[in-house]
């Protein structure tokens, strides 16, 4: 498998390495895997690298990615908060994508902050056809709080233990030891905002997976039903849109089960989107 | 940023075992001491967690003069292969591809190589087969039993704060530790690396807290010991998945480096 480094930016300064196809259909979207918090482009424990060859291998080329003063991509030069530059690099790299390898539409997966950053740039670019969202926005709803709190009353110590270090994790601080600024934590817009623009991409057909986990996302999100709590009945009126709870898996994945069944699901759910372009 | 000529370069380069991964930092052409220093680096966990410093490390020491080459070990990483199927020997052999690619990338005659963490340990095998012009040793695990025992602990720990943790049985083919899934090939193969420097290298050089006493004693005759205020290497299980940004601590690496001359 010839990987390839590409730059992207006008002075080159966006890292991304290419995994290409192994076959398949030349209009095939190309699948952008966005970096995690401030883990560098091989993603968590390696696994970006490792669905991105496996999704080669199913037909869909790949680009892993650093944004601007991540791993090896330089920091940025231009001012603005951290979603201006985030959009700025991502639009830079979809550019160039489509000017050197002809790729015509994308798929954006994102974790956690790249989650974030994968909703605000398919909301501005009608080239991103999907995206995959693990540990996206969420907002905590009375539905939340009753089951949070029910829970608490069956297993106070460990439930309190476990929610006081998440707590103290989300804190807007650096991480202990940490001496370089870091946009670690995402302000999350309103529920309505991010409600209003789901809704806006799904009637434009842009086929969107929610996957949410049960360690550091149970700060905002611990059901299934949640979604539909907090943005209405979007899974009813459209099937583009997929919503799983993964309870039992953490935050970045660290399980090779779990890593190995959310892989075996992406592979099917990209399947379903080409299978619904070709209908469509 | 760099001038152009001297901005950090990704390369792949032929392996054993197939492709590696690599970024070569050419030294500032101004500046050029003609030597080279390799890093090798951490593995499983470690090898994220220190992807920062590593990087801002060969920044710093490039611009003061030296050929620098960064990169991943097989099965890590964007080099070929799988985790599951890395070996020690394996890896042995890609620090000895990579010290050649820093040789042919650079023109450099001399080769320093700086492990960290396992990567010290790797580095010490490594020098049996190939004397370095200098080896520093940054943070290295008292031994790779050590850290195999460490890691084990560290993943028991993590199911104080989530119950889903796996944990394997004794004697398991494979353990998932902090990510990774680690053969039991390779636990028993980093767990045989000792610390041990090979006798009477060109120059040994130890990066970090003060060791222990007795480790101290042992290097003693041969070792220059530079001390770091931090440790790479922490029992902070809540974390341990948490790039370290410590620029403090990369500045002392990079001069430590930087000012030893031959």
């Amino acid at each position: 498998m010839n990987e390839e480094v590409l730059r992207f930016g006008p002075e080159d300064g966006i890292f991304g390495l290419w995994t290409p196809a192994e076959g398949g259909a030349p209009d095939r979207p190309a699948v952008l895997l966005l970096n995690a918090g401030l883990i560098h482009h091989v993603g968590p424990f390696d696994w970006y690298v490792a669905l991105a060859r496996r999704l080669a291998r199913q037909g869909f080329a790949c680009l892993r990615l650093d944004l601007s003063g991540i791993g090896e991509s330089e920091p940025s030069r231009g001012g603005g908060s951290e979603l201006d530059r985030a959009l700025l690099d991502l639009r830079d790299v979809l550019d160039g994508l489509a000017a050197r390898k002809g790729v015509a539409r994308f798929v954006l997966l994102g974790l956690c902050s790249g989650a974030f950053f994968a909703h605000h740039t398919a909301v501005r670019d009608p080239r991103v056809a999907a995206a995959v969202f693990l540990d996206g926005f969420g907002y905590r709803t009375a539905g939340y709080y009753l089951r949070h709190y029910a829970r608490r009353l069956l297993r106070p110590r460990a439930w309190a233990n476990a929610f006081a270090r998440v707590v103290q994790r989300l804190r807007a601080t650096p991480p202990a030891g940490a001496e370089v600024e870091t946009p670690y934590f995402i302000d999350f817009p309103s529920r309505q905002q991010v409600g209003a623009e789901l809704a806006q991409l799904l009637q434009r057909g842009v086929r969107l997976y929610f996957v949410y986990t049960g360690t550091l996302a149970y700060q905002y999100f611990n059901h299934r039903r949640q979604f539909r709590e907090m943005f209405g009945p979007l899974e009813q009126a459209y099937p583009g849109l997929q919503v799983e709870y993964r309870h039992e898996a953490d935050h970045l994945f660290s399980a090779r089960a779990h890593r190995q069944d959310l892989f075996v699901r992406i592979e099917q759910w990209l399947q379903e989107c080409v299978a619904a372009d070709r209908q469509g | 940023m760099p001038r152009p000529a001297d901005r950090p370069r990704p390369c792949h380069f032929t392996g054993e075992h197939g492709r590696l991964f690599g970024v070569y930092h050419p030294a500032a052409a101004v500046r050029d001491r003609e030597e080279g220093i390799l890093l090798v680096p951490p593995v499983g966990h470690e090898s994220i967690r220190t992807h920062w410093l590593g990087r801002e490390v060969a920044l710093q020491v490039s611009a003061a003069g030296f050929h620098v080459l960064r990169f991943d070990l097989s099965g890590q990483g964007d080099s070929a292969g799988a985790f599951e199927e890395a070996t020690v020997d394996a890896w042995l052999e890609d620090v000895a591809s990579a010290m050649q690619e820093l040789k042919d990338q650079s023109g450099v005659p001399r080769v320093a190589l700086l492990g960290l963490r396992v990567g010290a340990l790797l580095a010490c095998e490594a020098v049996r087969r190939e004397t370095p012009h200098r080896l520093w040793l940054w943070d290295p695990p008292a031994s790779g039993a050590d850290y195999v025992a460490r890691l084990r602990h560290m993943q028991v720990e993590r199911r104080r704060d989530w119950p889903f943790a796996p944990v394997s049985a004794a004697g398991a083919a494979e353990e998932d530790l902090l990510g990774y899934t680690w053969s039991a090939a390779l636990l028993a193969g980093l767990a045989a690396l000792p610390l041990q420097p090979p006798p009477r290298p060109r120059r040994l050089h130890w990066l970090g807290p003060a060791p222990q006493a007795a480790l101290a004693a042992r290097l003693a005759p041969q070792a220059r010991f530079h001390s770091l205020t931090e440790a790479i290497a922490r029992d902070e299980v809540a974390r341990f998945d948490e790039p370290l940004l410590l620029g403090s601590l990369a500045a002392q690496v990079a001069t430590a480096l930087a000012g030893e001359t031959s």
